[in-house]
C-alpha cells in the first residue's frame, strides 16, 4: 500500500442517516449542476440507495477494491446497467402516438430488470417486522484513495489545503483504473469525453466559503461538513468529540472521510402485536456488515443520549444532530451562494 | 529490419493500405510480447493482471513507406474482435502505436526518460483522429496537440489493418525527427480492446528494431 499524500487539513462530511427521507434533493441538486451534459447521462455523483439493498451499482459491496493488507485489492469495472441506464422513456407513443390504451411507459429499449435505484424503498424483513434505511454516496475523498494509487498516470490527486480529490481531465486517458480500485464504486466513465468523473465535493463552492450543492439544498438536514481538525465544527464533534459518526466499510482500507451516524430502529412486535421492548428492528449483524463491529458502541451511545432527553436533561449531541440552525453544520462554509459573483 | 520504400505516391494513396503501390514496400513480421508485468506502473495493475494473459498478439506484420513528405507505416494485425466503440464502462478500443526514440538512446522497455524521451504515433479504433505522443518514462505519456499524425484503420477477417503517417517536416519538444536517407529505430505495439487492454497492458516489441528509411 502507498503512502497516503500528505495534506495539511481534511474536510469530512457527516451524514445523519436518522434523519434521511430518502427525498434525492441532494441527488438532484448535483445532477442539475454537474452531471446534465452529454456523456454523464447515467451519473449519479451522490445518489441514496435503500440498504438493505443492492446499492449503486447493483452489488457495489461485493466487487471488492481498496487495500487489504496494505495490498490493493483486485476488483472490476462495473457496467453502466449495473450503475443504472439512463433510460429514455417512449412517452411520446403513450401520450400522443397511436399506441392509446396499447401501450404503457417503458424505456425505449424495452423492458428491464434492472435500473438506476430499482430497489428504492424496498423494504427487508416480514411485515409488521419490515424495515429499510437510506445510504447516503459520494465520493469519500479517502485519506488514501485507492483510486489515486492505481492511476497509472498520476491523473488523480489530492488537494493539499483541503484533501478533496480530484481527477485531472487533461491527464486522465480512460484507462479506468480508478474505477476498478475504488472499493465505493463511485466513479463514473464519460462515454463522450472519455475521461473518469466523480463527485468533485463541489470545490469550486467550497473555495467560496459554499457548502456542497447536496448539503445546501438537503430538506432533512442530513448533511455536515467541516475540517476534521477545527474543534468548532459539528464534524469534528460528532467524528473526534462524541465518535457517532463512523466510516462506511472501514475494512476498505483507504480511510474514507464521510462519516455516519448510523441508524437506530424502530421495536419489533410480537405475534400479538405487541412491542418487544428494548426489541431493534435494523439487525446489528447486518449494521456491523456496514460499518464495523463499533456501530454497537455507537448506537448505545446514541439511545443513551435519547434517554438523557426524554428525563428532560439537555444533550448538546442531540442538539447538533437535529441542527437547529442550519448554519451550524457546515463548519463556517454558510455564504449564501446567490450572493456569489457569477463567473462570465 | 524495417525498411522505408521510396514510393513516389500522393499521401492520401499511401494512407489507403490496399492502394496497389504498396506492393514496392517490403512487409516485416516482428514478433511481439506482453509488457513486463513488473514494470506496470501501479500496484493495482500489477495485482489485477498478475493472473491475467494480456499482450497475447505474438507477431505484427510491418510496412514502410515514403513519399518523400511524409513517412508511412502499415501494420497488420490479428485480432478476432473489432472493438472500435466505448459503449460500455467495460469496454476498451483496440489500437496500435508505432514508438521511436527522440533521441539516439532512449529505451523503450521504460517509455523513455526525463532526458530521452520517446515519441509515439497512436492509433485506437474510437478515436477520430490518431494521437501523437510524448513520453519520458512509464506513466508519463503526454498528447501533442498540433496532430499532425494521420491513420486510417479498417477490420476484416479477424485482423486489424491500419496505416499510420505523419511527414518528416514536423518538429517540436518530444518530437522524433526522422528523415529520408536516415537511420533510426521503432517499436511497435497493440492493444486488444477485448481482454480490456490500455495503458501498459499491451503486446509490444521488446527491443527497438532497426529502421532504415530509403533515400
Amino acid at each position: 500500500m502507498p503512502e497516503p499524500p500528505k495534506v495539511k487539513r481534511q474536510l469530512a462530511v457527516v451524514f445523519d442517516m436518522n434523519k434521511c427521507l430518502g427525498c434525492q434533493t441532494c441527488t438532484i441538486a448535483c445532477k442539475t449542476l454537474w452531471t446534465d451534459q452529454e456523456g454523464m447521462e447515467y451519473m449519479w455523483w451522490n445518489i441514496v440507495s435503500t440498504m438493505p439493498g443492492q446499492g449503486t451499482p447493483k452489488g457495489w459491496q461485493e466487487m471488492g477494491g481498496g487495500f487489504s493488507d496494505g495490498a490493493a485489492q483486485v476488483s472490476r469495472i462495473p457496467a453502466v446497467r449495473e450503475f443504472g441506464q439512463a433510460w429514455e422513456f417512449n412517452y411520446d407513443e403513450v401520450f400522443y402516438g397511436e399506441g392509446g390504451l396499447n401501450s404503457y411507459l417503458q424505456p425505449k429499449t424495452g423492458e428491464d430488470d434492472w435500473g438506476p435505484l430499482w430497489d428504492e424503498d424496498q423494504a427487508s424483513g416480514d411485515y409488521p417486522n419490515s424495515y429499510f434505511f437510506y445510504l447516503q454516496m459520494i465520493c469519500m475523498h479517502c485519506t488514501n484513495p485507492a483510486c489515486l494509487a492505481a492511476c497509472p498516470r498520476q491523473a488523480i490527486y489530492k488537494r493539499v489545503d483541503d484533501g478533496i480529490v480530484l481527477i485531472d481531465e487533461e491527464r486522465c486517458n480512460g484507462y479506468r483504473f480508478c474505477m476498478e480500485a475504488c472499493p465505493y464504486k463511485r466513479i463514473y466513465f464519460n462515454h463522450s469525453q472519455k475521461v473518469a468523473q466523480k463527485c468533485i465535493l463541489c470545490y469550486p463552492r467550497i473555495e467560496q466559503g459554499v457548502a456542497p450543492a447536496c448539503f445546501r439544498q438537503c430538506p432533512g438536514r442530513v448533511r455536515f461538513i467541516g475540517f476534521l481538525d477545527d474543534p468548532d465544527s459539528a464534524v469534528h464533534k460528532l467524528v473526534k468529540v462524541w465518535r457517532v459518526a463512523l466510516p462506511l466499510h472501514p475494512e476498505s482500507g483507504t480511510q474514507p472521510n464521510v462519516y455516519y451516524v448510523p441508524p437506530l430502529s424502530p421495536p419489533l412486535y410480537d405475534d400479538d402485536g405487541e412491542v418487544i421492548e428494548g426489541s431493534e428492528r435494523i439487525p446489528r449483524e447486518y449494521l456491523e456488515s456496514l460499518f464495523g463491529s463499533d456501530v454497537n458502541r455507537v448506537l448505545e451511545t446514541l439511545k443513551a443520549e435519547v434517554a438523557k432527553t426524554r428525563a428532560g436533561e439537555k444533550s448538546e449531541m442531540l442538539d447538533t444532530l437535529i441542527a437547529y440552525e442550519w448554519k451550524s453544520m457546515f463548519g463556517g462554509l454558510t455564504r449564501d451562494p446567490g450572493k456569489l459573483k457569477r463567473p462570465t | 529490419m524495417v525498411t522505408a520504400a521510396r514510393i513516389p505516391a500522393p499521401g492520401e494513396r499511401l494512407l489507403d493500405a490496399a492502394a496497389p503501390e504498396w506492393a514496392a514496400a517490403a512487409e516485416e513480421t516482428l514478433s511481439l510480447q506482453p509488457t513486463p508485468w513488473a514494470s506496470q506502473p501501479s500496484e493495482y495493475a500489477r495485482n489485477a493482471w498478475k493472473d491475467r494473459p494480456y499482450g497475447q498478439t505474438a507477431t505484427v506484420r510491418v510496412a514502410a513507406a515514403h513519399n518523400g513528405e511524409v513517412l508511412f507505416f502499415r501494420l497488420d494485425w490479428q485480432d478476432e474482435t473489432k472493438d472500435d466503440g466505448l459503449r460500455d464502462t467495460t469496454q476498451f478500443a483496440d489500437g496500435a502505436a508505432v514508438l521511436f526514440p527522440v533521441r539516439g538512446d532512449a529505451q523503450l522497455q521504460t517509455m523513455g526518460s526525463p532526458e530521452q524521451p520517446v515519441n509515439a504515433w497512436y492509433w485506437r479504433a474510437d478515436l477520430e483522429a490518431p494521437l501523437e505522443i510524448t513520453a519520458t518514462g512509464l506513466g508519463t505519456t503526454v498528447r501533442l496537440k498540433d496532430g499532425s499524425v494521420s491513420a486510417a484503420g479498417s477490420h476484416e477477417a479477424g485482423a486489424w489493418r491500419v496505416v499510420i503517417s505523419r511527414p518528416f517536416s514536423v518538429r517540436g519538444d518530444g518530437i522524433a525527427v526522422l528523415a529520408p536517407g536516415q537511420s533510426g529505430k521503432v517499436g511497435v505495439a497493440v492493444w486488444q480492446g477485448s481482454n480490456q487492454e490500455r495503458a501498459g497492458i499491451k503486446a509490444v516489441t521488446l527491443d527497438w528494431q532497426p529502421l532504415e528509411i530509403q533515400e
